[in-house]
């Protein structure tokens, strides 16, 4: 019965229906995202997010979306046609994921990271867009840079 | 003691969490989850003067559990409610 203040691994099927009704209800939602599809811009289980509702949302934002079969996903949108929107990860080298602006749960207004700075969360990231030709290898640097103690200036960034 | 006001329970997958309704912000980050057994003790003493052998009662009552475990986790069930803030 009885739990110790523990962390605490919620699965996403668990997790993001509550986190939408909140952000229904007009409340901020602050969680921390797991995996590697937004690097370097927000860093999966280590960076936190804060969540909100918004009336529109524009390109460059980061949202979280729902698609079919409740699958929910926090992703760069890259692009707004009409009510259609294309969005794909910072951190992924292709694929791009489809849905309508009524699909839209939240946008990301906030990025922390653990020492508590604040992240941008739109600059750059047309210059990002624009050098998905050579992302393989900015990503390969930044995964390098981030682990090895050589480069602990490089981490000291994010912190 | 008494649960504070301005709490509600919300379920969570096989849990609930607590979430405090006053708050803009809610942080998963930092919440505290309640399994079946506490949720089932906190929704009979919401809104009540309670003590922790009305919990055990409430445990005993429920559960088939001796009064020994039910007291020890009854008291460590209180301690977290207290260090989280929900007790007034």
């Amino acid at each position: 019965m009885y739990q110790k203040p523990q962390l605490k691994h919620i699965e996403n099927e668990v997790l993001f229906p509550l986190v939408k009704q909140l952000l229904l209800e007009g409340r901020d939602a602050t969680l921390t995202p797991q995996g590697n599809s937004m690097q370097p811009f927000i860093r999966g289980g280590v960076d936190t997010v804060v969540l909100r509702k918004m009336p529109d949302v524009r390109e460059g934002d980061i949202v979280l979306f729902c698609l079919p079969e409740e699958k929910f996903i926090l992703h760069r949108l890259i692009r707004v046609e009409g009510e259609e929107l294309t969005f794909m990860g910072d951190g992924n080298l292709r694929g791009e994921e489809h849905c309508t602006k009524a699909d839209v749960l939240g946008t990301v207004v906030l990025i922390r990271s653990p020492k508590g700075r604040h992240k941008p969360t739109h600059r750059w990231w047309r210059l990002w867009q624009w050098l998905l030709p050579v992302r393989w290898l900015l990503l390969k640097v930044d995964r390098h840079a981030f682990r090895h103690e050589k480069f602990r200036f490089y981490r000291k960034w994010f912190k | 003691m008494k649960i504070r006001n301005g709490f509600s329970l919300r379920p969570l997958g096989n849990e609930f969490i607590l979430l405090a309704e006053s708050v803009e912000l809610v942080d998963f980050n930092k919440m505290l989850t309640l399994n079946e057994s506490a949720a089932y003790l906190y929704n009979h003493v919401v809104g009540k003067e309670f003590d922790e052998a009305e919990l055990v009662r409430l445990l005993l009552e429920e559960y088939e559990v001796s009064e020994e475990l039910a007291t020890a986790d009854v008291k460590k069930l209180v301690e977290s409610w207290q260090s989280a803030g929900i007790l007034a």
